[in-house]
């Protein structure tokens, strides 16, 4: 063995390895699927975090009153609480089967009620807005292997999705300010890679099949580039108008009428807001002007007379203010009707937004079953 | 560009622009290396791809790329090519069983008419794993012999005693033919 055959060897060798042709597909499939796997896990990640977020929920919902929650959304809450405990035990594991189940699947619908409940069980607006995206990963999936299959989109998949965006984006409008732009940046993060999983499941996808990924697609999009909004701008466009708002499926859900509103549903609405916000606040002025004037008096029977003084007082002027206001609304919620997919139209510029609950709840009213 | 520890933090938490970044960073250089084991560019790209959904997967659940992702990500490249080769039925001009001599009587026959590039080729997928491993390692991804002992767990001077006898075990093949 001598040094100058190893020595000829070892420069073919560098000649050969150096020989390297570019990638037929240049990497990006492996790509695609890596971000695809990313979505699946960190779907995961956010389901378990969540569960074991949701086991302390129930505590905080019988002891505090952080939201107004009306007695016939907790009775629905406890409704479909019931129905998952009787879908598992008469099903076994049927939830964990339910996990993976796409639309068509028998286990599908326990899948969407298992969602459900686990958002009637948050409380936290920024929590919230992870688990309304969260669940748009899942429909993201679904989509995903629908396409797979050659099976057609169903416009309920591309409508819950898109609805479910938008709560994401009212529950970021009511988080801590400070938290505000760091969850708009994870919804244009996932936004854009949600985006990138739906286009390449299209790839040679049949027509059927593109068009409702391009649909959600476009869903994306539309979130993104409202995510990238001032968050200033976006806090005013949803500030309060998902107040008591039905969850992501719009299922469990306070009884809801088809687009807008009539104008003695938001009086009726509008009265009872105003009635809990005003009695709370000459709850309080009343207690301190009670002290100083009527010392003498208890200042218990001071606070039921005032209450019942105010309450009139305060019924009277809101019927006056909401009359006004409605009207308002009303013409303005049919001049920025939401779209087909409960899509919001912008204010043009100089055209103060107004947000309304009959925007929202024509958005909500689109069960998507 | 962006801190290395800070992206494979992120990466962890399966942030999708750590990742995609870490793709863009390490895949093509991934590729290569498995070109040079395999020779086939499709099947290539697509250990390319297994290659990073496993580091996905353990990513959470494995420290050993904190010492070194770069080593980190040819070993899972190094065990994905081996699997590759024990699916594969069993070729008698392929094995990887590791012994080489008496395996072929004639091996100019055996790679008659094929290019010379691709003589050296079939030669090289007759060395056993390791000395593949060690021949892509110090040759194709022009690492040292430190760089390649850390990749592959071992001494630097067990390196350089695997590399000697891989060449060794090459020229034995090629039957002391000129390259």
């Amino acid at each position: 063995m001598t040094r100058q055959p190893d020595e000829n060897l070892e420069n073919r060798l560098g000649e050969l390895y150096s020989d390297v042709p570019v990638p037929p597909g240049d990497l990006a499939a492996g790509r695609e699927r890596l971000l695809a796997e990313a979505v699946r896990l960190q779907a995961q990640v956010t389901d378990r975090t969540l569960s074991a977020f949701g086991a302390g929920a129930a505590g905080r919902l019988i002891g505090t009153r952080r939201r107004k929650m009306n007695l016939l959304l907790a009775y629905k809450v406890l409704a479909a609480v019931m129905a998952v405990a009787v879908a598992l035990a008469g099903m076994g594991g049927g939830v964990v089967f339910a996990a993976d189940s796409v639309p068509g699947d028998l286990m599908y619908p326990v899948k969407l009620i298992s969602e459900d409940v686990r958002w009637l069980l948050s409380w936290d607006s920024a929590q919230r807005a992870e688990l309304a995206m969260g669940f748009v990963a899942e429909r993201v999936e679904e989509m995903e292997k629908l396409a797979h299959q050659g099976e057609a989109i169903p416009d309920t998949v591309v409508a819950r999705m898109t609805r479910q965006m938008e709560q994401a984006m009212v529950e970021i409008a009511e988080a801590r300010p400070e938290d505000v732009p760091a969850l708009l940046e994870r919804v244009v993060e996932r936004t854009r890679l949600y985006q990138q999983v739906l286009e390449g499941a299209a790839t040679g996808a049949a027509a059927q099949t593109q068009t409702g990924l391009r649909e959600a697609s476009q869903a994306m999009e539309r979130t993104r580039q409202n995510a990238e909004n001032d968050p200033k701008y976006l806090e005013y466009q949803h500030q309060h108008q998902y107040e008591g708002a039905p969850g992501p499926h719009g299922e469990i859900s306070p009884p809801q009428g088809e687009g807008q509103q009539t104008q003695e549903q938001n009086q009726e609405q509008n009265q009872e807001q105003n009635q809990e916000q005003n009695q709370e606040q000459n709850q309080e002025q009343n207690q301190d002007q009670n002290q100083e004037q009527n010392q003498e008096q208890s200042q218990d029977q001071n606070q039921d007379q005032n209450q019942e003084q105010n309450q009139e007082q305060n019924q009277d002027q809101n019927q006056d203010q909401n009359q006004e206001q409605n009207q308002d609304q009303n013409q303005h919620g049919q001049e920025g009707a939401p779209g087909t997919d409960g899509e919001q139209s912008l204010p043009s510029s100089g055209d103060e937004p107004q947000p309304t609950r009959t925007q929202q709840q024509g958005s909500s009213s689109d069960k998507g079953q | 560009m962006t801190d290395e520890r800070s992206l494979l933090g992120r990466a962890r938490e399966y942030e999708p622009e750590a990742l995609a970044e870490l793709y863009d960073r390490y895949a093509p250089k991934m590729y290569s290396y498995m070109y040079r084991r395999v020779g086939d560019a499709t099947l290539a790209e697509d250990l390319t791809g297994e290659l990073f959904l496993r580091v996905l997967r353990s990513i959470r659940g494995n420290k050993a790329w904190k010492a070194s992702f770069s080593a980190w990500l040819y070993r899972i490249a190094h065990n994905l090519v081996v699997d590759h080769y024990r699916r594969l039925p069993p070729e008698p001009d392929n094995p990887l069983d590791g012994s080489l001599e008496g395996t072929c009587d004639d091996p100019v026959a055996v790679v008659e008419g094929a290019a010379q590039g691709e003589r050296l080729r079939v030669a090289i997928r007759r060395l056993t794993p390791e000395q593949q491993e060690v021949l892509a390692l110090r040759f194709g991804e022009e690492l040292s012999a430190a760089e390649t002992a850390r990749i592959m767990n071992k001494s630097t001077g067990a390196v350089e005693a695997l590399q000697h006898r891989a060449v060794a075990s090459l020229r034995r093949i090629l039957g002391g033919e000129e390259l």
